[in-house]
């Protein structure tokens, strides 16, 4: 049998910590970070996996949270198109593997938008079917009411945090919102009114991408006051998700298509680039997490609803190699 | 050789497909009906891997020709609802504003 050294001309190096990171991508190593010496190799995941399904399959839902500890509210468990319009008040949080059902909206709607976490979300605006103003906070176990926006939304997209959310205008207005965890007061207004966008950041670095109407590309960027304009998606899209940050965001899914797209883009505060595709198409979905690790569910894909959750994630990781 | 194998598998959720099956095999999801119920329709890159991966997701594979027939019932569903979809008095531009575009038929690969 021929040894590794005889073929390559050296031998493979033993660690007592993984290597790891992009540099790393492809090293085959004895790692003795176990009690037993494994053999190991560096393998880059840039991929959409299967995550657990919603309880209930829904679509123009709202999302917040990261991959592991996400949070899906509201949406239409009606079957479109419409009139088959039933918003739904259930709340459901997932913990990277399954969906568990968890305390109720106040408000039932659909097109609602949020920001935060898991345990701390602001819930914001959407269709009753009457489109509404009305805020709502989670605290990782109820959502208690909060301080109505000023104008009601109900095709906008929202980010930030809890206690620093934007909410975005509402086609075809161009104004925008900030809550404060207590209050909302007017924010700088986008330089496209649109509906349908994805977006992601903070309150002071944020990004919103796509919308409608016409379905656009278009990217702007939010410093706190103002919107600035720059790189468009490769693809026009609206009712996309997005997770992420000001330079480092994920697009996700979106319309045109009656079953939407399955195709992402990555950005990196300047331009986007084509990233891997989620395996099931749809639009109207929500999304949660950063660039690295983001998490789609829910949305629309013709004819129905769906439930279906996809996790993704761009990471160099050890993988003990065996013989089989 | 064929690029592409066809079939039917319920999406069970997690682990249904890995990072390591996307790395291995082409995969994309279509919605189909088989008649009775909604059956999710699965596009296969044509290799051992994905041949193995349809087999343990309990999956039953399908001619392209009987896949593509699944989807375009699906399609059908879909473009019936929205043709009997109607409101008194409403003209064909404001169906399309209330409802979005009739919806169209999908092409697997």
């Amino acid at each position: 049998m021929s040894e590794y050294r005889t073929l390559k001309g050296r031998k493979i190096k033993t660690f007592a910590t993984d290597l790891s990171g992009e540099g790393a991508e492809g090293q085959l190593f004895f790692s003795t970070a176990a009690v037993e010496r494994d053999l190991k190799i560096i393998v880059k995941v840039d991929s959409w996996a299967s995550g657990g399904n919603l309880n209930s399959a829904r679509e123009r839902l709202g999302g917040s949270g990261t991959q592991t500890a996400g949070l899906a509210f509201g949406g239409n468990v009606g079957t479109p198109p419409a009139p088959g319009l039933n918003a739904s008040n259930t709340s459901e949080e997932y913990n990277g593997a399954a969906w568990t059902e968890g305390n109720n909206l106040n408000t039932a709607r659909l097109a609602i938008k949020g920001a935060g976490t898991q345990t701390a979300t602001v819930a914001f605006g959407g269709s009753e079917p009457a489109t509404t103003t009305k805020t709502e906070e989670y605290n990782g176990t109820s959502w208690a009411e909060q301080n109505d926006m000023s104008a009601d939304r109900a095709g906008h997209t929202g980010f930030g945090t809890q206690t620093a959310a934007v909410a975005t205008a509402d086609y075809p207005a161009a104004t925008t919102e900030e809550y404060d965890g207590t209050s909302w007061t007017a924010g700088g207004d986008l330089g496209t009114a649109r509906y349908g966008m994805g977006a992601g950041g903070t309150l002071t670095a944020g990004v919103v991408f796509g919308g409608a109407s016409p379905v656009t590309g278009k990217t702007e960027e939010y410093d706190g006051s103002s919107w600035t304009e720059s790189g468009d998606l490769n693809q026009n899209r609206l009712g996309l998700a997005g997770s992420g940050t000001q330079t480092a965001a994920l697009a996700f899914g979106g319309a045109p298509g009656p079953s939407g797209q399955v195709s992402s883009e990555r950005y990196d505060g300047t331009s986007w680039a084509v990233a891997p595709n989620l395996a099931s198409r749809r639009f109207y979905l929500a999304g949660c997490g950063t660039q690295a690790l983001s998490l789609a569910f829910g949305g629309f894909s013709s004819p129905s609803k769906t439930n279906v959750t996809e996790e993704f994630t761009f990471a160099f990781l050890s993988k003990t190699v065996t013989d089989s | 050789m064929a690029l592409f194998i066809y079939g039917t598998a319920t999406n069970t959720g997690k682990n249904f497909f890995t990072h390591e099956d996307r790395r291995n095999f082409f995969l994309r999801g279509y919605t189909g009906h088989d008649g009775s119920n909604y059956v999710s329709t699965w596009v296969i890159g044509n290799n051992e891997k994905g041949a193995l991966w349809l087999a343990e997701a309990s999956g039953t594979e399908k001619t392209k020709a009987e896949a593509q027939a699944l989807v375009k019932a699906s399609d059908d569903l879909a473009r019936t609802a929205w043709d009997n979809n109607n409101v008194d008095d409403e003209s064909a531009d404001e169906k399309v504003a209330r409802l979005g575009s009739k919806p169209g038929f999908i092409s697997i690969p």
